[in-house]
C-alpha cells in the first residue's frame, strides 16, 4: 500500500495562494499525469509533495500514513524521489558522482552500488560517460541523468516535473518511453507535463489543474476523449 | 518501512569506489606535495622568507576556508577580511585584559568567529545576491566597530604590546617558531578541511554550489548545510587571524578592511574556485608577489585587477586547472585513457 493521496491541499508563498483546494489519488504502480498551463501551481504542487513547501491545510497521505509534515530528507527516505523541473543536475560532479549523491539519504557516501548498477542499466549511455562532468551532457543525457539520480533512492514512487521540456522530438519520445519502462518495474509516477497528448498515452488517469484547483480528472482515455482537454491542451478543435 | 538495509550492508565494489580511492589518494599526495614544500623551502632560504612565508600560511587558511565556503558551497563572501580581525581582536583582547592562554584564547577567538559567522548567516537569511550585498555590509561594520569602539579596541591606532605567543610556559617569538607554528596551524586545518570534502557533507557542500534547487530535490538539508559551511568558513578566517597580531606585533583595524576580503577573492580565484591547493597556490602568489614589488606599491589594487581579469580569460578553473589539465595530458599520453567495453 504506497498509493500516494492529495487532500484538500493548499499552499503558497507569503501570502499568495498557489493551490486553493486540490486532491489528487494515485494508485500503487499507475503513472498519473497532471496537466495544466504555465503558472497553474504544478511545480508548486510537487514542491509540497516533496517536503520543499509546507502545506497551509490539507494532507498528504502516502499509504495510509501522514506525510504533510516531513522534511524533504524523511520523504526521500520513505521512497518518494522528485526529479526537478529543468534538468537540474550538478555541472561539475562526473556522471557517477551525480547519481551517487542520489543515494545522499543513506549516510553512507558509498551505498548504493546495486542502484548504480540499475541506473546504469536504465541508461547505457550514463556509463559509457560515467567518468565524463554532467555539465558535458548533451539535454536528453542530462534528463536521463536526473531521472537516474532520482532512481538511485530505490524510490517506490517517482515525482517528474516536465520532464520533456526543452527537449528535441526525438529524446521527448525517449523520455516517454523511459517512463513507461519504469512504470512496468512496478514504480508509482506521478507525472506533471505541458505535453498532454504523450503524458495521456502513458498515464492510466489524468488530472487538469487550473489556477491551482482540480478543472478536470478521470480516466486518461476519457481525458483524451474529452473536447474541454482537446480544445485547452491537445490543441485540437 | 524504509528500503536502505538491504543494501547500505553491501560492500562496494567495482569501479565505483575505485576511482573514488584514486582521486582521495591523489589528494592527499598533493597535500603531503604542498605541506613539505610549503615546510622546507621558507627554512632554506631563511629570514625575510620566513617572515612572508609565515603570513602567506595565514592568508592561505582564511583562503581554505573562503574556498569550501565560495569554491564549494557557492555562498559568496566579500566581507571575509572582518572574520580575520574578529579572530586576532578576540585572542589578543582575551590574552591581554584576561591572561588566557594562548591556546585557549585561538580555541574561543576561531569558535566566535564562527558564532559571528552563523549571526551574519542568521541575520541575512537571504539568498543569492542579497546574501552577498549583505555580507559586503557586514564586513563594513564589523571594521567599523573595530575603528570606533576606541576603549576596547583602540580605534583607528590600534593595539601595541601583544603578549608574545605562549604555550605550556614557553614563549615563541623569533621567526622559525612564528613559522612553525603558523605550518602547523595550516597543517592541521588542510587536512581536516581535506577530510571534509572526502565525506558525505563535501558533496552535499558540492551539490549545493552547483545547483541548489537539485540538492534540495534529493533531500539535502540546504539551509542546515549553508549554515555549517559559513560557519567554517568564517571559523577558518578567525584561526587565521589569531596569529596575525603575534606575526606584525600589532594590531589595527586596517588590516580588515573590504580591500583585503577583495584579496581574499582573488585569491581563490587565481587559485582556482573549488581546489584546496589552489587556495593556497593562490595565497603565495598574492602575499609573495606584491612583496617584490614594493616600489610599486601603489599599482597594487591596479595590479590585482588586472591579474584577476587575466586569469580569469586565460586560466578559468585558475593555475589548480592549469595543473590538473597538465597532470591529465601526461598521464594520458603515458597510458591511454581506458576506455569503457
Amino acid at each position: 500500500m504506497t498509493s500516494l493521496s492529495i487532500q484538500n491541499a493548499a499552499a503558497g508563498y507569503g501570502h499568495t495562494l498557489v493551490l486553493r483546494d486540490v486532491s489528487l489519488e494515485i494508485p500503487e504502480g499507475e503513472v498519473v499525469c497532471l496537466l495544466g498551463a504555465n503558472g497553474a501551481g504544478k511545480t508548486t504542487l510537487i514542491r509540497v509533495l516533496s517536503g520543499l513547501l509546507p502545506l497551509k491545510s490539507g494532507s498528504i497521505k502516502l499509504g495510509g500514513d501522514d506525510i504533510s509534515r516531513l522534511d524533504p530528507i524523511s520523504i526521500v527516505s520513505r521512497g518518494v524521489a522528485t526529479v526537478p523541473e529543468g534538468r537540474r543536475i550538478f555541472p561539475d560532479l562526473t556522471v557517477r558522482e551525480n547519481l551517487q549523491i542520489g543515494a545522499y539519504h543513506r549516510r553512507r557516501s558509498y551505498a548504493g552500488t546495486n542502484e548504480l548498477d540499475f541506473a546504469f542499466e536504465m541508461f547505457p549511455r550514463l556509463k559509457e560517460r560515467a567518468d565524463q562532468m554532467g555539465g558535458t551532457l548533451s539535454g536528453g543525457e542530462q534528463q536521463m541523468l536526473a531521472i537516474g539520480r532520482a532512481l538511485m533512492s530505490k524510490p517506490k514512487t517517482l515525482l517528474l516535473d516536465e520532464p520533456s521540456m526543452g527537449l528535441a522530438p526525438i529524446l521527448i519520445q525517449t523520455v516517454f518511453e523511459t517512463i513507461a519502462q519504469l512504470s512496468r518495474t512496478g514504480i508509482t509516477i506521478l507525472l506533471v507535463e505541458q505535453n498532454a497528448a504523450a503524458a495521456l498515452d502513458v498515464a492510466s488517469h489524468g488530472y487538469v489543474l487550473d489556477r491551482g484547483e482540480i478543472s478536470l480528472h478521470g480516466r486518461a482515455d476519457d481525458l483524451k476523449a474529452d473536447p474541454r482537454v482537446q480544445e485547452s491542451y491537445l490543441g485540437l478543435a | 518501512m524504509s528500503s536502505s538495509t538491504a543494501t547500505s550492508a553491501a560492500v562496494p565494489t567495482g569501479s565505483t569506489s575505485l576511482s573514488l580511492q584514486r582521486s582521495r589518494r591523489t589528494d592527499w599526495l598533493v597535500f603531503l606535495v604542498v605541506m613539505a614544500t610549503f615546510a622546507l623551502v621558507p627554512p632554506l632560504l631563511g629570514g625575510f622568507a620566513l617572515y612572508i612565508a609565515t603570513i602567506v600560511a595565514i592568508f592561505a587558511i582564511a583562503a581554505l576556508g573562503l574556498q569550501i565556503m565560495v569554491g564549494l558551497a557557492g555562498q559568496l563572501s566579500l566581507g571575509h577580511a572582518a572574520f580575520l580581525g574578529v579572530g586576532a581582536y578576540t585572542s589578543v583582547l582575551l590574552q591581554k585584559l584576561y591572561g588566557v592562554p594562548f591556546l585557549a584564547a585561538v580555541a574561543i577567538a576561531t569558535l566566535a568567529s564562527a558564532l559571528v559567522g552563523l549571526l551574519m548567516g542568521q541575520l541575512v537569511r537571504l539568498s543569492g545576491i542579497y546574501f552577498k550585498i549583505a555580507t559586503f555590509g557586514f564586513g563594513i561594520i564589523v571594521y567599523q566597530l573595530l575603528s570606533n569602539w576606541s576603549s576596547v579596541t583602540g580605534g583607528h591606532t590600534g593595539l601595541i604590546g601583544i603578549p608574545p605567543i605562549r604555550i605550556l610556559g614557553t614563549v615563541f617569538r623569533d621567526r622559525l617558531s612564528m613559522f612553525i607554528i603558523a605550518m602547523i596551524y595550516l597543517a592541521v586545518t588542510y587536512a581536516l578541511l581535506l577530510r571534509l570534502t572526502h565525506g558525505r557533507a563535501g558533496r552535499a557542500f558540492r551539490a549545493l554550489g552547483q545547483n541548489e534547487a537539485a540538492a534540495q530535490s534529493i533531500g539535502i538539508p540546504a539551509a542546515s548545510y549553508k549554515m555549517a559551511v559559513i560557519a567554517i568558513g568564517c571559523g577558518a578566517a578567525g584561526l587565521a587571524g589569531t596569529l596575525l597580531p603575534h606575526v606584525y606585533n600589532f594590531l589595527n583595524p586596517e588590516e580588515f578592511t573590504w580591500l583585503q576580503s577583495l584579496v581574499l577573492l582573488i585569491i581563490i580565484t587565481v587559485g582556482g574556485l573549488g581546489s584546496l591547493p589552489g587556495a593556497i597556490v593562490g595565497a603565495v602568489v598574492l602575499v609573495v608577489v606584491p612583496e617584490y614589488l614594493r616600489a610599486f606599491q601603489e599599482y597594487k589594487m591596479l595590479a590585482y585587477g588586472v591579474l584577476l581579469i587575466v586569469s580569469m580569460i586565460f586560466m578559468p578553473r585558475g593555475i589548480a586547472g592549469i595543473v590538473q589539465g597538465l597532470v591529465t595530458r601526461i598521464r594520458g599520453r603515458h597510458a591511454p585513457a581506458e576506455t569503457p567495453s
